[in-house]
């Protein structure tokens, strides 16, 4: 991504100018209001299938340091809303991070309808889940306070295998002892959806209270957002107050306009096709670049015969989304994709022999490091698929060069060769079969 | 060229070729694969040409080994075999020409002797080609191409069964999507390369006359009681006589059951295969037809009117050739007495039948007497038994006039009474099956046994021999057959090399029970 900085000679030779890079986040996982209890900060069960597809991402995207937001719809107190999304991002963090005490605290201190104890809420939902995955006089069942044996069900990958995040992998790196950089809530001040004036109106109305819940259901929400790898942010100068703090703090990062922002205008307006609907200037520039920036895929496709695929329809996959395309004449497409994805896999049908090819394509370069563009490059070129070792997949590209003397490493004559190839035409560069 | 632009071209499919035979069909097989699918040379991609011969490949682990380079004729590609006997199995390799062994022991004019026959003693280009159909047992199980670190440097090889298992998790062996063996095969389940012809310019002199190799390139009994297995290969085509039938489909399936990545099926022949030139047309018609219907489905079509054969992993029935890079590996490749994942293929079955790995009710052994040994009479008669890992050797054969011998064992702790043994003739719904009398002419108990056993051609069923105690239940039943004579042997239904017979076995036991055991697997050539 190209950033631009602004500088300015220093007044002495004693002092210099630091350029601290803007804070960028890469992808973002959600998860809903239906998966809290209503009113409350306790986690049901039915998150776990959300929570395995955060797994997954967080295990994509390996450095990448994380910050959780609450969301609340407008509904209720503005300080109520905040405080409850302060307290549904505290449990998800208590959750990722195995911090039980966090749990106990929000359950020994409740607020409004978050009262965990009530009627043994909490309990009962918990040992519900609890008794369902496991037979009580079972000796496999998880022994320990209630809490924590919640967690510790919940909080499993794909294979059955514990999960936890470390307080180190979120931004401020768990140095806040209230989470600061690491947690907060929003409150109600960046809704995904906000209705129309006419929709207001008609939802002020008692009988239509509940297709008004269920429309703000979008509003109500957890957001854990990724940033870059490496990125570093002091909790000191972190601008989201913490999760058990008043909203005084969120309305220094307002847009000037925010009040105009939380009016009901005439239409119905989402984000993020309307760019208008959170008031926090801070968290709506975050969401700006993992919603809303864009990259170029320029990618020339061929068969395994090394012939460009020309005139073809083309699909581009990249998690669930997919991407419909035609190649030019010379295999060539260009697809516009989201800021943060890196990986795709190409499918098209090969018109030589009507073949069905999926093709694994990384960005190169959104790779970090130039042994990552190369390997991209080779498993783009045929030699291997994405996992694959490095050796392995560079003795494949050396052993099909029979001039590269085989190493196993990127040398410089095969840096060369994949540099070569980068610019010319593969029907004549690779393959031995050929006279 | 931008950093935000790249190529993409589908993952790599590689081939191996083997052939014991002219090499026509493997070239057109390979042509077609490269040029058709753009399918890749596993050999030809990884090895250097040799410095003396640009049409041979070199492997520095096995020197003596053929790697011929064919052109194909209907393309400019060149397509690299693996060629046991040499080029068109003539032998006529130049490095074979005065080959004089890689080891001070074989210095001498290449004398090398094999573990596998001791006694038999090689010279010369027999050597090389008794070490390279040796090798073929190795490379037919882990068709694959390493690279090891030698006196500190990589090298590029053929690899070496050993190696490849161990290295393959460094990630430095890479195998062969699709091995294909082209030679000759026998029912038994083994393959051999051609007779190589005379040479007048070999040395040493004891190497110019014609021969065989000793060794098969391959006996699945032998892999199957070895448990060795395929690392590697995804599909196997034998285009050989023979080698898969109905009573090898188990030996196979025991070999499969432990491969890895499990093999997906293997396209063979159940009777003659066609002959090199005869393949090619196959070999065409197969590729062209992968294009539109399942790999089972064109191997059937491609060989309408010859008998062929395939073994088929449940989940692969349906494989195609151009789904090749999305294939999921099967979780289960078991085959016991109850389970069935493979499922056997002929052109008289072409539904196919779940093949199954059954333990015999009651043991069989079948022996043939040693060589040189006129009679089980003798004092010094020894036997050897015919196991599933001796077919192809000669004590596995119908040598007219020679003795055999069969115990048929009760099961533990229940006697028999007696047996009888019909002799099948490749299979039971085989049209030419042989009368008990065309292939033997005596059979009678042993020495001792004389009044305790009875033992005559049935006089109901002229394919079967009963057996019978004559002293109540015991635990086992033996008798001595002699093989007809050559005559005699000439004018049965046995076809030379094409013949199998083996033995289906019904034991009355004491109690009145019938229990009966195909012994697909305990049988004998001609």
């Amino acid at each position: 991504m190209d950033v631009m900085h602004v500088v300015a000679p220093t007044d002495s030779t004693a002092e210099h100018n630091t350029i601290r890079r803007p804070l960028t986040a890469i992808d973002a996982w959600e998860l809903g209001d239906h998966h809290f209890a209503f009113d409350s900060s306790v986690l049901l069960p039915s998150m776990s299938e959300d929570l395995l597809v955060l797994i997954e991402k967080i295990r994509a995207h390996p450095g990448s340091p994380l910050a959780i937001f609450g969301h609340a719809d407008p509904v209720g107190h503005v300080d109520y809303n905040k405080t409850l999304s302060g307290r549904r991002a505290s449990a998800l963090y208590a959750l990722l991070t195995r911090r039980v005490a966090l749990w106990e605290q929000l359950s020994a201190t409740p607020v409004g309808g978050d009262h965990w104890t009530r009627d043994d809420m909490a309990a009962s939902i918990m040992e519900g889940h609890l008794a369902s995955r496991h037979d009580s006089a079972s000796p496999t069942a998880p022994a320990g306070p209630l809490y924590a044996r919640y967690i510790a069900a919940l909080g499993v990958d794909a294979t059955g295998a514990p999960f936890s995040v470390p307080p180190e992998a979120f931004l401020g790196k768990g140095a806040d002892a209230h989470g600061k950089a690491d947690y907060q809530g929003c409150g109600e001040a960046n809704p995904l959806v906000m209705f129309s004036r006419a929709d207001t109106l008609r939802y002020q109305q008692p009988e239509h209270r509940l297709a008004r819940n269920d429309a703000n259901a979008l509003n109500r929400r957890v957001t854990v957002l990724f940033f870059e790898p490496g990125t570093v942010y002091a909790p000191d100068r972190w601008p989201c107050p913490r999760a058990g703090e008043g909203v005084a703090g969120c309305r220094k990062r307002y847009w000037s306009d925010a009040a105009l922002r939380a009016q009901h205008l005439a239409s119905e307006r989402r984000y993020p096709d309307a760019r208008d609907t959170f008031q926090c200037r801070f968290y709506d520039r975050l969401l700006d670049v993992v919603g809303t920036r864009r990259r170029q895929l320029r990618c020339q496709l061929h068969d395994p015969r090394l012939q460009p695929i020309g005139r073809t329809k083309v699909i581009v996959r990249h998690g669930d989304a997919a991407i419909e395309t035609m190649s030019d004449s010379k295999g060539w497409i260009v697809v516009t994709l989201p800021q943060h994805v890196i990986n795709v896999r190409v499918e098209y049908v090969a018109p030589s022999d009507g073949i069905r090819y999926h093709v694994p394509v990384s960005l190169p370069a959104l790779l970090p490091t130039a042994e990552e563009r190369y390997l991209a490059q080779m498993v783009g070129l045929g030699f291997g698929d994405p996992g694959e070792p490095l050796r392995v997949v560079i003795l494949r590209f050396q052993g099909a060069h029979p001039e590269l003397t085989l190493t196993g490493r990127l040398d410089d004559q095969t840096r060369a060769r994949l540099d070569r190839l980068r610019d010319t035409a593969l029907t004549s560069e690779l393959g031995t079969a050929d006279e | 060229m931008s950093e935000e632009e790249t190529k993409g071209v589908p993952r790599a499919l590689y081939y191996m070729a083997i052939d014991g035979t002219s090499a026509v069909d493997s070239v057109v097989y390979g042509e077609l694969l490269e040029r058709e699918l753009g399918w890749r040379n596993l050999v030809g991609e990884f090895l250097a040409p040799a410095a003396d011969d640009p049409t041979r490949l070199h492997d520095p682990a096995h020197p003596y080994l053929p790697i011929c380079v064919y052109k194909a004729k209907t393309a400019s590609k060149k397509v690299a075999v693996i060629c046991p006997h040499g080029r068109e199995s003539a032998g006529r390799e130049k490095m074979w020409q005065k080959y004089a062994g890689e080891l001070p022991s074989e210095q001498a004019e290449g004398r090398f002797e094999s573990d596998i026959a001791p006694g038999l003693v090689t010279y010369g280009r027999a050597s090389a080609a008794e070490k390279s159909a040796i090798y073929m047992k190795e490379l037919l199980l882990n068709p694959s191409f390493e690279v090891v670190e030698e006196n500190g440097a990589l090298v590029r090889r053929l690899a070496t069964a050993e190696v490849v298992s161990d290295d393959r998790e460094h990630g430095t062996a890479f195998s062969a999507d699709l091995l294909i063996v082209s030679s000759h095969g026998w029912l038994g389940g083994w393959m051999k390369g051609n007779m190589v012809g005379a040479w007048k310019e070999a040395e040493p002199e004891s190497a110019r006359e014609e021969f065989i190799p000793f060794s098969p390139y391959f006996l699945v009994g032998e892999a199957a009681m070895e448990n060795v297995r395929f690392t590697g290969p995804r599909w196997i085509i034998l285009a050989q006589c023979s080698t898969l039938n109905m009573a090898t489909w188990p030996l196979w399936a025991r070999v499969l059951f432990l491969s890895d990545p499990p093999v997906r099926g293997i396209l063979a022949y159940e009777e003659s295969s066609p002959s090199a030139e005869g393949s090619i047309p196959i070999a065409r018609n197969f590729i062209k037809y992968c294009k539109t219907m399942t790999v089972l489905d064109a191997w059937k079509k491609a060989n309408k009117r010859i008998k062929w054969a395939a073994l088929v992993h449940k989940n692969a029935v349906d494989d195609r050739l151009g789904e090749w890079r999305e294939f999921v590996d099967p979780e289960d490749t078991t085959t016991d007495d109850t389970t069935s994942n493979y499922r056997g293929y002929l052109s008289g079955l072409k539904d196919g039948v779940d093949v199954f790995d059954k333990q015999p009710p009651f043991e069989l052994v079948l022996s043939s007497i040693k060589p040189r040994t006129a009679s089980p009479r003798d004092a010094d008669s020894e036997w050897l038994d015919i196991t599933p890992d001796k077919l192809c050797l000669g004590r596995a054969y119908v040598i007219a006039e020679r003795y055999g011998r069969v115990i048929v064992y009760a099961p533990t702790g229940r006697p028999i009474v007696s047996a009888r043994i019909r002799l099948v003739h490749i299979r039971r719904t085989y049209r030419k099956q042989c009368p008990v009398s065309s292939i033997f002419q005596t059979l009678e108990p042993r020495d001792a046994d004389v009044d305790r056993v009875r033992v005559a051609f049935d006089p109901k069923d002229k394919y079967s021999i009963e057996v019978e105690s004559l002293v109540g239940p015991v635990d086992s039943l033996t008798f001595h057959f002699r093989a007809a004579t050559e005559r005699v042997l000439g004018r049965s239904v046995l076809e030379m090399h094409h013949s199998y017979l083996w033995l289906a076995v019904a034991v009355t036991l004491a109690d009145g029970t019938t229990l009966e055991n195909d012994f697909t697997t305990t049988g004998l050539s001609f």
